[in-house]
């Protein structure tokens, strides 16, 4: 509603988050070419979102988890975000990451980043038998350490995710 | 037991099976959608037409809410009743209530403000379904503009619920997704 001017909608500005959105969107155009909905996608039989009731509330509480502890990290424990997203993410994801997360560990390090996320709305787009592109909303709590300020922020994504092994597994994710 | 008595119980089964999913999609059920007919179930044709028709809602129910998300976000203050009149045509009970209550104030903040507001959707997804109403994401980009500086440009998580009314689509809520 536009009655109270909206709240801006503003990413966070740290470097892993960039690198972590980086990492994430190079998977979009290789959903696009497999066929992925686009924003303004028809009426598509063939989108099995909410048509298989179970496998949407499946990836609705699989995105839920998933998402908002990919996107959690503390400067400290940099390596237990590696670990999770080395469990979650497609090869291709962890691969990417990890460059990026190479790059950006002195910065965060020296201004004792600690990020806290939440998913807080999950809609879905489209679900496939092998992938699926959901809609997310997510706040992120930040704290500089260094110089002792802290903003929450919200976020919207689309979140790709594959099935790899029988397992799904986080692909990317590129502002809304 | 003979072949064919095995094949008519199987064939049964199946019917029963589609015939709760198609009870579940009855307008009115409002439960939420529906049995399981995704990838690997067996397919029938009763299965195939009861999931083209909730594939169907999905997407109606999508647009809708995107369409009415932009109604609900623009306002010109040169033309305010015009605007507020739409706000009301694309809502219904509670949402609708909520607009008549405060119309005036609306109007009064507009008209001193001065600006126009539009919106363009960003993105839109189902998060809840049944067969009469969904719940669904829906991202903006909102332009505020006034004649005081350069047009403000943001973006909008909000959740729109729109509900079955008449044969269309209606908003009964909407929520704007602050961060928080």
């Amino acid at each position: 509603m536009y009655t109270r001017p909206a709240k801006r909608i503003r990413p966070p500005d740290d470097q892993l988050f960039v690198s972590l959105i980086r990492t994430m969107c190079a998977a979009v155009p290789v959903a696009v070419a497999l066929g992925a909905a686009p924003a303004s996608a028809a009426q598509d039989p063939s989108n099995l979102a909410f048509v298989d009731a179970v496998g949407t509330q499946q990836i609705i509480d699989w995105v839920r988890r998933t998402v908002g502890r990919a996107l959690t990290y503390e400067y400290r424990h940099l390596d237990d975000l590696e670990r999770f997203v080395a469990d979650v993410g497609t090869t291709a994801y962890i691969g990417r990451q990890d460059a990026h997360l190479d790059d950006d560990r002195t910065t965060l390090t020296r201004q004792k980043i600690v990020v806290t996320a939440r998913v807080v709305g999950v809609g879905v787009r489209d679900l496939r038998a092998d992938r699926a592109q959901l809609l997310v909303y997510w706040d992120q709590t930040r704290t500089r350490g260094d110089v002792d300020r802290t903003e929450t922020t919200g976020s919207a994504s689309i979140v790709e995710i594959r099935m790899v092994d029988g397992t799904w597994k986080l692909d990317g994710l590129t502002p809304a | 037991m003979p072949p064919w008595v095995v094949v008519l119980g199987a064939l049964l089964g199946v019917l029963v099976a589609a015939g709760v999913v198609a009870l579940l999609f009855l307008p009115g059920a409002g439960q939420d959608l529906p049995g399981d007919a995704g990838a690997g179930s067996p397919s029938t044709s009763a299965a195939a037409t009861v999931g083209a028709s909730v594939a169907a809602t999905r997407d109606e129910a999508r647009r809708a809410a995107e369409d009415i998300a932009v109604t609900l976000a623009t306002l010109d203050a040169d033309g305010l009743d015009a605007g507020l009149d739409r706000w009301e045509q694309v809502s219904t009970s509670p949402l609708l209530e909520t607009l008549r209550e405060r119309r005036s104030e609306v109007a009064d903040d507009t008209r001193r403000a001065g600006t126009t507001t539009t919106a363009v959707p960003s993105s839109a997804a189902v998060s809840r379904l049944t067969a009469d109403s969904a719940d669904v994401l829906v991202v903006l980009r909102v332009t505020v503009s006034s004649d005081d500086g350069d047009p403000v440009v943001s973006t909008r998580r909000e959740v729109v619920t729109v509900v079955r009314v008449d044969g269309g689509w209606r908003a009964g809520a909407l929520t704007v997704q602050d961060p928080g």
